[in-house]
């Protein structure tokens, strides 16, 4: 390659010349420097060192005896101080001792003099490259080690975070193993659930939530999940927590399949993760609805019971009269035992009116519907509700019609509707008011309440807000929550309700509830 | 005088001449150390301004023609100083074949380490076989060589092979390879840096002993001298 084509390639590196011969030194940087490398030169150690403290230098070559020290002094400054920096000595001395010391002192390389360009460029070219290894290496094990650094001050940070979601939120998360064992549980649900957490761990997932009437049972639906394709390992549904005092919550559930990452030599296990989204805003107003459709029942049954309380006082008066007036012997005329059995009736009529303010702890398990609907005839009779209605109570089939409920939800679903069905007829100007009927049948896993009256209707427009909370047809003498109080029953029961009422020819009310299944746990 | 003062006197006689033959020697070489150490740097010189006449001359020209033969010169004068160095070397280059490996691979023990390179020698019966002229230097430049592959070569670890045995009824060789393995631990040959090997040729051109380079090993045949 022509000298003046030389000149214009990039600069190949720096190279430190250090030689006492000025002979040998001028050489040596032409040399180099038609090789396209940046010479410095040094006339002895000390100027070497000089130079290596003021200038980046890639690589040394240097003599091995020169005044005031040898190339060997040198060497081991250098690899005291910039280790990264190779040093390649190139001597006259041709003993072997020379040589092996300079190599024990780990210089870069050894030559001796007089040495070709060829090799002396050859060899200062690797000694560069190599340092470009070691700097890159050394820069990629600095970056490596800040990356490192960086990376475990985001799993810390990440790990705080999910530490604090694990434990903060609202909602549950429960991770399972593929039998659906509990692993781990976070703080919200251990709190729901009212044990502590080492009471619930390697507990069965089915303990923790109420049998799903329809959905089969969760625990091997976590070990189905678990054993699934990744593609089909999620599920959402509803569930029943057993929340601790007796509650029972309704949460809304998802479920996924994780696997641990993989390390290497060790094999992946499979969880299954539950979130559970706690309907407390839900159950806190199903509570006051409830209670408030209660109050309003007491309301209705207190005006009728007054009545019949007032019925049973007049006679109970008009026997105290006669008997301050001195008359025939009370207890032998049986004016004490007609009297006793007035004030007995009047204790039964206030026992019902009291009766449904009583707290009582919901207990879902199996319900016989035409009990309940027998209840609620006998309560309805009582208050002379039923006066100039024609009812009929029917059902399909010699089965009971057994449903999976609280006892005191189906009886209150049942007075709902047969009330607003009551309140449906009209007053019928004295005559008959009309019809109910009140059918029980079995329908898939569901059993099904239907009470239909052949009364006024509901008019089309207002039909979509009968399930709205306070909405009511029916005036001043309706509170609006009866049928909202079953919609809201009957979801938390995982059943439905439809209404179907078309202008003049009544109103039908259909109610289905998971049938009660003995199979479930 | 006696016979035996005689034989006496003859005796001390010889020691003093084998004394001062070996001091005459000794001298001798010290000033061919000096000679070839004080010759090697305007030699260095003269070299290096050579191969740069000749880069700056037009080839065919009589100026690139006289910087031919000035290299050339310079050539014959590099020759003749590494013989010297060789005299000045084969002082101490007759120690068994065993020490001379064993006293080099230790020289390199940190730097194999370094490099991930492990040693596997098994010398034989050419052990106690004493080394030639330069041998030494040669060993030197050929582990510098071993480790100049290692250093360039992206491998992950390395066996420096080196073996002895009975190469014909007169001398010996002296093998060395080496190997390296990848990431996934396959191993295969790794030739030692050609520069090196060059440079081990050079320092024994001078000595009994041949180096022959095949199938990426050295092989080195040398006179066993008992």
């Amino acid at each position: 390659v022509p000298t003046q084509e030389i000149q214009k390639l990039p600069i190949e590196g720096s190279v430190l010349v250090v030689e006492d011969d000025e002979l040998v030194a001028a050489a040596l940087a032409l040399m180099l420097r038609r090789a396209r490398y940046e010479v410095l030169l040094a006339a002895n150690i000390e100027e070497g060192v000089r130079v290596l403290d003021e200038r980046s230098v890639d690589v040394v070559v240097t003599d091995l005896l020169m005044p005031g020290g040898t190339g060997l002094d040198l060497l081991k400054q250098i690899e005291a101080q910039r280790p990264d920096v190779p040093v390649i000595i190139v001597t006259a001395d041709q003993s072997i001792e020379a040589a092996a010391e300079a190599v024990r002192t780990r210089a870069f390389d050894y030559l001796t003099k007089p040495v070709s360009r060829e090799a002396l460029c050859r060899t200062v070219s690797r000694a560069i490259e190599t340092r470009k290894q070691h700097v890159t290496k050394r820069n990629e094990a600095e970056r490596l080690k800040e990356e490192h650094r960086q990376l475990a001050i985001r799993h810390q940070r990440t790990a705080m975070l999910l530490s604090i979601l694990y434990n903060r939120a609202v909602e549950g998360i429960l991770v399972l193993d593929a039998d659906g064992r509990l692993v781990d549980a976070s703080e919200s649900f251990v709190a729901l659930v009212g044990q502590p957490l080492y009471e619930l761990l390697d507990v069965n997932v089915r303990e923790l939530f109420e049998p799903h009437p329809t959905e089969g049972d969760i625990q091997e639906r976590v070990a189905t999940l678990a054993s699934a394709p990744a593609s089909q390992g999620h599920w959402r549904g509803e569930v029943t927590v057993r929340a601790g005092r007796g509650r029972r919550l309704p949460a809304k559930m998802s479920l996924s399949v994780c696997e641990t990452p993989t390390v290497e030599g060790g094999e992946r296990t499979r969880y299954v993760i539950a979130l559970l989204y706690y309907e407390t805003a839900y159950e806190q107003l199903s509570r006051h609805l409830q209670q408030a459709d209660r109050l309003a029942t007491i309301g209705l049954l207190a005006g009728s019971a007054a009545h019949e309380i007032k019925n049973e006082l007049g006679p109970l008066l008009g026997y105290m009269s006669m008997i301050e007036r001195g008359g025939k012997d009370p207890v032998e005329s049986g004016m004490i035992r007609i009297m006793r059995e007035s004030v007995r009736r009047v204790h039964e009529h206030v026992e019902q009116i009291l009766e449904p303010l009583r707290p009582r702890v919901r207990t879902r398990g199996a319900v016989v519907l035409s009990e309940s609907i027998e209840g609620i005839l006998v309560l309805l009779r009582r208050a002379g509700r039923l006066r100039r209605i024609k009812l009929t109570v029917d059902r399909e089939g010699d089965d009971e019609v057994v449903v999976h409920a609280d006892k005191d939800e189906v009886h209150q679903i049942a007075l709902n509707l047969i009330t607003n069905a009551i309140d449906g007829l009209g007053d019928g100007d004295g005559s008959e008011r009309g019809s109910i009927f009140v059918r029980q049948w079995y329908e898939a896993d569901f059993g099904v309440l239907q009470v239909a009256d052949d009364g006024m209707g509901i008019p089309e427009e207002l039909r979509a807000r009968v399930f709205e909370p306070f909405f009511t047809t029916k005036g001043s003498g309706g509170t609006g929550l009866g049928l909202p109080v079953v919609h809201d029953i009957v979801r938390s029961l995982r059943g439905r309700v439809t209404l179907d009422s078309n202008g003049e020819k009544g109103t039908v009310v259909t109610v289905w509830i998971p049938r009660y299944r003995p199979d479930l746990p | 005088v006696s016979s035996d003062d005689f034989a006496g006197s003859a005796g001390i006689s010889e020691d003093l001449s084998g004394r001062a033959s070996r001091a005459e020697r000794d001298a001798l070489l010290d000033i061919v150390a000096i000679f070839a150490h004080d010759l090697s740097n305007p030699l260095q010189s003269i070299t290096v301004l050579c191969e740069l006449g000749m880069d700056d001359a037009t080839p065919g020209t009589e100026e690139h023609e006289r910087a031919t033969q000035c290299l050339e010169a310079a050539d014959r004068m590099r020759s003749l100083i590494h013989s010297f160095a060789a005299l000045i070397r084969g002082r101490s280059s007759t120690a068994p074949l065993s020490n001379l490996v064993e006293r080099v691979t230790t020289l390199f023990a940190r730097r194999f380490d370094r490099h991930s390179i492990q040693t596997q020698i098994e010398l034989g019966e050419a052990a106690e076989v004493r080394g030639v002229s330069g041998l030494e230097f040669a060993l030197l430049n050929l582990l510098l060589g071993a480790v100049a592959t290692a250093s360039d070569s992206p491998l992950k670890r390395y066996t420096l092979h080196v073996r002895g045995g009975k190469a014909d009824s007169e001398g010996y060789r002296l093998t060395m390879s080496m190997q390296g393995a990848n990431d996934s631990g396959a191993w295969q040959p790794v030739p030692l840096s050609e520069s090196h090997v060059e440079r081990a040729a050079h320092v024994l051109a001078a000595s009994k002993a041949r180096l022959q380079v095949g199938d990426g090993r050295v092989e080195l045949f040398f006179p066993g001298i008992a």
